[in-house]
């Protein structure tokens, strides 16, 4: 087989091939724009929590840092109280102030009123009056209306019983 | 190619992968070891390098007394430390910290120009200074707080108390028997460090605050002590003695309301006292208790049904125990005498015939069972069990059986004396001294009970004896500790101090052991004298002491008079 055509050196021209031009469609922007605002989020979403955690970081250092000087101070404080509440200072003061023991104490028996029970008196029995009671209220009342001078008959009572349900060993110094 | 070049060429490849396989193997073997086996040991390592943690020291749990007073305490302190490659202008600085450290600058600047990493430049400094330090910054200039043990009330209690050493550990006292307890736990704050060690605000790593340790609450009454240890100096003073010791104490549960001895320290500054002031003599210390010890012989004798309290021996001053004459303190004769007189007037030939008839066997018996020969248990360190010698030891004589009828040749430490007497005071029950009545935690409050050791001797024998003894204090040797109006049962004595070959011929130890009311007592007092110039005797030295105290007390405690008292009932 012979070849009769002859060889040609020129770059033979090939027809000219149209490229495809990018065209962003619709789809496309859609998808990038879910992806930037996916990205962003993220981001924001990690900053936000970094910035966050060392906010709380800072806070809980300054109030570790706190605590620490508040235990310090408070320890100083009770040792500054200890130290003004000193036997030796306050037998020193009262020196000053011309206090001494007691030369002489003495006892005063109090004869128990047979009466009064030896049980123990309930803050509602005081508070709550009973029945009498508030017959002997209601008297003074008016006593105090109509004449204008009261006679503190329940009161009195009131605190003869709340002092009287044990023998009395009053100190006389 | 032919097949058999070909099988070859297969054979590599075969060989070639399984060298393959092999490496990944080998590779995956090292990475689960790095991994997986030596993870844990590899991130402690790696945290080294960028994490930090501090340790936050705690604070020693505090002593209170019975009515919250405080006795010991946690402060703190500043170190200041200076790193003096870190520090810029030397000079500069000096003059910023002298006023601050009450130092002069060129003490200051010499230490910030030294070559070394770092350098203490002041220790114990206040708090409010050490902060300001801390808060000005100064290059290379560092502030640590560190917790330093103090004692409000100084040397009161300070034998009861103890100290706290400069590594933060108790010795003696309190301080060293609840040290485990006392010390708290250390916490800690962590973080990654930058390069320069500074804490990275966004490693922070954590916090555990520091745990303090519990407060000890104590049965001592820091109002009681002050008193016991005002009488004791002042008769330690008056007496010209050497030393002595007073405890008063809750007969019926065994808690000390006051333990004091002398001489004392100030346990802030422990450092500069003797060491042999450390030693708290009323735990730790024996000696002959001489003829308070007889309230025991009595109890023994009583207690077996061998006498009555108006048994009566005859009395020829003097009696043969073992070869041995032992004779009365004044040398009298008595002739026929009660077993209430023997102790009213405190008679050594009575004592010594009493633990004769009853016998070694039970004598002995009785000495153990009100607890001497062995410690109290009371929450003390250093307590000792003193010395009591017995039929089958080595060292024990027929004579002995004598001697120690009357508290010579056996020694005992003051508590036991006291707890002893306590028996006889709370009707028949020896109870464990103790000190601490309430250990408060974060998680709560353990609250002490009294403890009952054993009965001793019958509520019957222990009515007698103190009835004995009120009389002994109405008419008998203890007449000077006697308080108008008031019953008061007590038994003084005054020992003889062992030297090698005998006894010391010029020194004696003065004692008395007492309570009151003596039927119904709040309150039991053992005053011990070591060593009076003025006078010999625990009649004339240590009972008017016991009076002082015991009026101040019922002053204090607000008991009346017997008259008043018993009408109340």
């Amino acid at each position: 087989m012979s070849i009769n055509r002859p060889i040609s050196y020129i770059a033979q021209t090939h027809p000219r091939q149209e490229r495809k031009r990018f065209q962003l469609k619709g789809k496309t922007i859609g998808l990038l724009a879910v992806l930037f605002i996916l990205a962003s989020l993220i981001g924001w979403f990690y900053l936000t929590q970094a910035s966050e955690a060392t906010t709380t970081a800072l806070r809980l250092q300054r109030l570790a840092s706190e605590r620490e000087h508040l235990r310090r101070e408070s320890a100083e404080i009770r040792y500054r109280i200890a130290e003004l509440e000193n036997l030796s200072r306050i037998r020193e003061r009262a020196r000053l102030l011309g206090l001494g023991p007691p030369q002489k104490v003495e006892y005063l028996y109090i004869e128990r009123e047979s009466e009064i029970s030896s049980a123990p008196i309930k803050e509602d029995d005081l508070l709550s009056p009973t029945g009498d009671d508030l017959w002997r209220r209601v008297l003074s009342f008016l006593q105090v209306l109509l004449f204008g001078e009261a006679k503190s008959e329940g009161t009195t009572e009131a605190s003869d019983l709340a002092i009287g349900n044990e023998n009395k060993v009053e100190i006389k110094r | 190619m032919t097949s058999e070049s070909r099988q070859r060429s297969h054979r590599r490849l075969v060989v070639l992968v399984a060298v393959f396989f092999a490496f990944s193997l080998i590779l995956v073997g090292r990475i689960t070891y790095w991994q997986v086996v030596r993870r844990q040991e590899l991130l402690e390592l790696a945290k080294l390098e960028h994490y930090q943690t501090r340790v936050i020291p705690p604070q020693r749990g505090a002593i209170l007394d019975r009515r919250g007073s405080l006795l010991a305490t946690d402060i703190f302190q500043y170190e200041i430390f200076a790193t003096p490659r870190d520090v810029s202008n030397p000079r500069w600085t000096a003059e910023q910290l002298a006023p601050l450290l009450e130092r002069p600058p060129e003490t200051l600047w010499v230490l910030l120009e030294r070559n070394d990493r770092s350098v203490t430049l002041a220790k114990g400094i206040p708090l409010n200074v050490g902060e300001k330090i801390a808060s000005q910054g100064l290059p290379g200039v560092g502030a640590i707080p560190l917790p330093q043990r103090i004692y409000p009330e100084k040397e009161l209690a300070c034998h009861l108390l103890g100290f706290v050493g400069a590594e933060g550990d108790g010795f003696y006292g309190l301080e060293e028997y609840y040290d485990d307890i006392l010390q708290g736990e250390p916490g800690s704050r962590g973080g990654e460090r930058d390069p320069s060690g500074l804490q990275m605000i966004a490693g922070y790593g954590g916090y555990i605050p520091a745990q303090e340790g519990p407060t000890l609450v104590l049965t001592l009454d820091r109002t009681i002590q002050g008193l016991v240890e005002e009488n004791l100096e002042k008769a330690i003073e008056e007496y010209g003695a050497q030393g002595g010791t007073i405890i008063v104490m809750d007969p019926w549960t065994g808690a000390i309301l006051a333990m004091a001895s002398y001489p004392r320290y100030d346990p802030n500054r422990f450092y500069e006292a003797s060491e042999e002031f450390f030693v708290n003599p009323a735990i730790s210390e024996v000696h002959e208790p001489g003829s308070v010890f007889k309230p025991v012989t009595i109890g023994a004798a009583l207690d077996t049904g061998e006498v009555t309290p108006e048994t009566t021996y005859n009395d020829t001053g003097s009696i043969l125990v073992g070869g041995q004459v032992i004779a009365n303190w004044d040398w009298g004769a008595r002739g026929e005498t009660t077993v209430s007189e023997l102790l009213k007037y405190s008679l050594n030939v009575g004592a010594a015939t009493m633990s004769t008839k009853i016998g070694a066997e039970k004598f002995y018996r009785y000495v153990r069972r009100f607890g001497f020969g062995e410690p109290t248990g009371i929450d003390l360190a250093g307590e000792v069990s003193g010395i009591v010698k017995t039929p089958g030891d080595a060292q024990w004589h027929e004579s002995d059986l004598g001697t120690n009828s009357f508290g010579q040749g056996i020694s005992v430490t003051p508590l036991q004396m006291i707890n002893a007497m306590a028996a006889i005071a709370n009707g028949g029950l020896l109870m464990k001294p103790y000190i601490v009545q309430r250990i408060v935690r974060e998680d709560g409050v353990v609250e002490i009970e009294p403890v009952v050791r054993r009965r001793v001797i019958s509520p019957e024998t222990a009515r007698q004896l103190t009835q004995i003894l009120v009389e002994g204090v109405k008419k008998g040797v203890a007449e000077l500790a006697y308080v108008e109006g008031y019953s008061i049962a007590a038994k003084t004595g005054t020992a003889q101090i062992p030297i090698p070959g005998g006894y010391d011929p010029t020194w004696t130890i003065a004692s008395i052991v007492g309570w009151a009311p003596a039927d119904d007592p709040r309150f039991i007092i053992l005053v011990k004298i070591d060593k009076p110039w003025a006078a010999p005797w625990g009649a004339v030295v240590a009972a008017p002491v016991f009076k002082s105290l015991a009026q101040q007390l019922f002053d204090y405690l607000g008991i009346p008079p017997d008259e008043v008292r018993l009408a109340k009932e």
